[in-house]
């Protein structure tokens, strides 16, 4: 059923590029693989967390005596025990909380105990005294005059039109926008907004933390990002990184959602105090309280249009609701003015982005933040546009895209894209003029954006063992894609001509691998592949130096073929690796390397941006194209995707077990966010669906089989061509969903979920 | 707290124990026993990471008590393989790239052994019926059928 084209003929490769097994795969499929919540260690206490039982208010009193004389309660933790600090993009979030509430994740105390029974109990002894404060669950509400301030600390931004509740602005224009519109023979309005969704990590937050009789941490975590999380502990404990050692277990996924601290510093304080390893572990409830999830957005849009279709104008004004702290809602505007306006080469463009605090939970970094929100908005806008012009929506797609050679929205200039062969490739793959359609059936395309994190670094080491055998070693992480354990040791088998059972990988221990960011940002392959690539290069070097005084050439006519080195013309001539690395035990010393890698932003025309932004270009810009293809029960509402097709611009596929699981997976977790998640809300800033039966994602039963392709040939600079593979795929399902339904009804749908209530509420009041 | 005796087979061998009768069934395979493959994803019988064979039936382990599981053969992932050998659909699983972050994986695993032993030559729709309590956030589940195809192929030649 895969549908794989290569756009050019590729090099040939003896490793990358094949259908090889991971690394974890034996540990996983035998239940061997231990994941945060299976760490256990010799006198280990169980913590729990009490969290806020008001979203807005201010702290009285904490009263822990009860708890603290419970039988096997070891230790009772507030915020007195915590440095007076706080975190954040803005500086506004304390550890625990101190004064004010910002919403129900508040963290109040923490005990450990002998046991999570006991814990559990003393949790409910601790008495806490509110005062509470209106609460505000929107955007629109926080920005009036008579709202209170949620955050009495941090300033607004001093060039935003709106101040109340503001904790980012966004801006970029370019051209003018008013005179185009005057000029446009068609104009188009819209309104869309998206809902709060969560990772869905079937692996809830879990640590362990064990600080000895030295002061020294170390703590077991299911993280994105054991070296992201030792400086942030330190920042919060005071506690120089050398001292802080974080260990990646296995980790049961993160998508974004575990990529800063959340059970880690009652964990480490909690030892502090009791000289025990304590661990704690998030309950599905306690995730969907308080964690970091996808925010919602409001999105308004105008475009101006000619008679032939393009698009000559467009004006985008969007709300973040960042939730009680701003987060990862400051990246999440920074996209949304940016990929609110939609990949398409337009002169006019005024687009302005407000993040306003609410009393939620708050905003974290749900792969691709901020990409499928500002898609729905414009590739929904987007369709209306091809409908009010009359042209069949991917040929205005294709008439507007960007191509090679194009510029930004930020005038970057654009090189080595795809999106054109992307659209290209979803026409002959979805056979898109031919889909036959029943009765209330219909088809939707969509575009997803998105780039590569390439501005943070990845870290390895390549080290040829005296057998000839291969250890890779980085600080890189794996929360589930394979980029680590599938991706890097095919590279380092690629590099040194070493087959992929001679080659181990050691993961992610900030105390005995290089630095490197996270698994985020879809950079592993491109970050830590090429600093894999660099490592292994120089061990190659190596050999052959050491080759060419055994067969008495020079190093240039070496190559190297199946764990031999031999002459290029002269193949009989070879000498075995593992004989040279044996050798060097005695002689010349082993054979090391060691390279990290971090990308310069290209550079942008910077008059066109303002407010807040820092940054107005992306490395290695990547485009995933969907269809869908849905029937609609005009009666219930209900939605079933019949088809759904997906490709993507990777430039080389490193690893293609591992991009097309991106890409079906990115599809389905899509799939969730237009059809069915939502985190919802009640009047007090409770979540009224903290669980995994009323917070549906999509089973087995709710989604098709994936109809998956990538195109390659379009490259950048990750090794052997590719780009960041893992976001993009997620971003276009809600509007290619949106759009489908509209095309099978006549009805566009305004708010996600596309579920029954919202779909059946539409045609209500149709 | 009251306490039971309890008499449980696990993947082949006896365990005898008194626990509390509050004790989750989950809880007993994970902590009493130290058999950490099935897994603790919801706690309330919606996400299919802890099931198990009991008494050959799929189960959710984390909604029934231990007690409950008195004179009861429970099969897990970690009696999959044989003598060091893999299962049919373990290698189907690693062949196809069925497991991403892994954690559903032994859910899945014993899902799916389930349904070939019922049904050898399962078709694409009687699988995902068979699956659909178990959540997979990572792979879309592409993957997952494509390897208990493959492995209803293998095991059937």
């Amino acid at each position: 059923m895969l549908l794989k084209k290569g756009v050019l003929n590729l090099p040939k490769y003896s490793a990358v590029g094949k259908r090889l097994p991971r690394k974890d795969a034996f540990n996983v499929v035998t239940g061997a693989a231990l994941y945060g919540v299976d760490i256990s260690l010799p006198g280990m206490l169980y913590g729990k967390i009490l969290f806020s039982k008001i979203a807005h208010g201010r702290l009285k009193k904490i009263n822990t005596k009860k708890a603290e004389n419970l039988s096997g309660v070891r230790s009772v933790i507030t915020h007195k025990d915590f440095p007076d600090v706080v975190t954040g993009t803005k500086n506004d979030k304390p550890l625990f909380s101190r004064n004010k509430i910002y919403h129900k994740g508040d963290r109040i105390a923490a005990v450990a105990a002998d046991s999570l029974e006991i814990a559990e109990k003393a949790i409910s002894l601790i008495d806490v005294e509110y005062e509470t404060l209106p609460v505000l669950l929107d955007p629109d509400d926080s920005i009036k005059d008579d709202s209170p301030v949620i955050h009495e600390d941090v300033n607004p931004p001093e060039w935003s039109p709106i101040k109340k509740n503001v904790c980012a602005f966004y801006t970029i224009k370019k051209g003018n926008v008013d005179e185009a519109f005057k000029k446009s023979d068609i104009i188009v309005e819209d309104f869309f907004e998206t809902s709060m969704v969560h990772q869905g990590y079937l692996e809830p937050h879990a640590a362990v933390a064990q600080v000895n009789n030295l002061d020294e941490v170390t703590v077991w975590s299911s993280t994105q990002t054991p070296f992201g999380l030792r400086s942030e502990l330190s920042d919060s404990l005071g506690i120089p990184l050398n001292k802080i050692r974080f260990i990646h277990t296995y980790t049961g996924g993160g998508f974004g959602g575990k990529l800063s601290l959340t059970v880690e510093p009652a964990c480490v304080v909690l030892s502090q105090k009791t000289g025990r390893a304590v661990k704690i572990t998030l309950t599905r409830e306690e995730e969907l309280i308080s964690t970091n999830p996808r925010v919602t957005v409001k999105f308004h849009l105008k475009s101006g249009l000619n008679k032939k279709g393009k698009i000559i104008a467009r004006k985008v004004k969007s709300f973040v609701d960042a939730g009680a702290y701003a987060g990862s809602a400051t990246g999440v505007g920074r996209m949304s003015v940016d990929l609110g306006v939609g990949p398409y080469n337009i002169e006019n463009v005024d687009s302005e982005c407000y993040v306003v605090y609410t009393n939620k939970m708050s905003c974290g970094a749900f792969r691709a933040p901020g990409s499928p929100q500002a898609s729905f908005a414009s590739e929904s806008h987007t369709d209306h546009c091809a409908k009010k012009v009359g042209i069949d929506p991917l040929d205005f797609r294709l008439n507007n895209v960007w191509v090679n050679g194009s510029y930004s929205h930020t005038g970057q200039k654009l090189e080595g894209i795809g999106l054109k062969d992307s659209l290209e490739q979803i026409e002959k793959d979805s056979d898109w003029n031919n889909i036959s359609l029943a009765k209330n059936q219909g088809k939707g395309v969509a575009i997803g954006m998105w780039m590569t994190a390439g501005s943070l670094e990845g870290g390895a080491w390549v080290k040829m063992n005296e057998d000839g055998s291969v250890s890779v070693v980085t600080g890189a992480c794996d929360s589930g894609s394979g980029a680590t354990w599938g991706g890097l040791p095919m590279i380092a088998s690629e590099e040194l001509g070493v087959p992929l059972d001679k080659i181990s990988i050691y993961i992610a221990d900030t105390a005995n691998t290089p630095f490197d960011a996270a698994a985020d940002g879809s950079r592993t392959t491109y970050c830590t592949g090429n600093a894999v690539k660099d490592a292994a290069i120089q061990v190659r070097n190596k050999l052959f130096e050491s080759a060419s005084k055994h067969l008495d050439c020079n190093s240039n006519d070496l190559e190297i073929y199946d764990g031999v080195i031999r002459i290029k013309n002269n193949i009989d001539n070879n000498v075995p690796i593992s004989v040279l690395a044996a050798e060097s035990k005695t002689a010349g010393g082993q054979f090391l390397g060691g390279a990290s890698y971090v990308f310069p932003s290209p550079e942008y025309d910077e008059s066109t941006v303002g407010g807040d932004m820092t940054s107005g270009s992306f490395i290695a810009p990547t485009f995933a194209v969907q269809v869908a293809v849905v029937e609609v029960d005009e009666e219930t509402g209900l939605v079933k995707t019949i088809r759904y097709v997906a490709t993507q611009d990777v430039g080389f596929a490193v690893n293609p077990i591992g991009v097309e699981g991106q890409i079906e997976g990115g599809a389905v977790q899509g799939l969730g966010q237009a059809l069915m998640e939502k985190v919802v809300y009640g009047e007090e800033g409770e979540t009224l669906n903290p669980n995994l039966l009323d917070y549906k994602m999509p089973t087995a039963l709710d989604v098709p089989y994936i109809e998956s392709s990538y195109v390659e040939g379009n490259f950048a600079d990750g090794p052997y061509g590719s780009k960041g593979v893992g976001e993009p795929p997620i971003v276009p399902p809600p509007a290619a969903v949106g759009n489908a339904i509209y095309h099978a009804t006549g009805i566009r749908i305004r708010k996600l979920p596309l579920d029954p209530e919202t779909v059946s509420s539409a045609f209500m009041s149709k | 707290m009251k306490n039971k005796k309890i008499n449980i087979t696990i993947n082949g061998q006896k365990h005898e124990s008194t626990v509390s009768t509050k004790l989750l069934l989950l809880d007993f395979i994970r902590e009493n026993i130290n058999m950490t493959g099935t897994k603790w994803g919801c706690l309330t019988g919606d996400c299919g990471a802890c099931t198990i064979l009991l008494n050959g039936i799929p189960v959710n382990s984390c909604i029934i008590l231990a007690v409950d599981a008195d004179d009861s053969e429970i099969l897990t992932v970690e009696g999959l393989a044989k003598d060091g050998q893999l299962s049919q659909i373990q290698k189907s699983f690693i062949e196809k790239g069925a497991a991403q972050c892994g954690y559903c994986t032994p859910g899945f695993l014993i899902s799916s052994k389930y349904l070939l032993d019922k049904k050898p030559n399962p078709t694409e729709d009687e699988i995902r019926y068979q699956l659909a309590g178990n959540l997979c956030r990572c792979t879309g589940y592409n993957k997952i059928i494509d390897a208990v195809i493959d492995a209803s192929k293998k095991r059937s030649s």
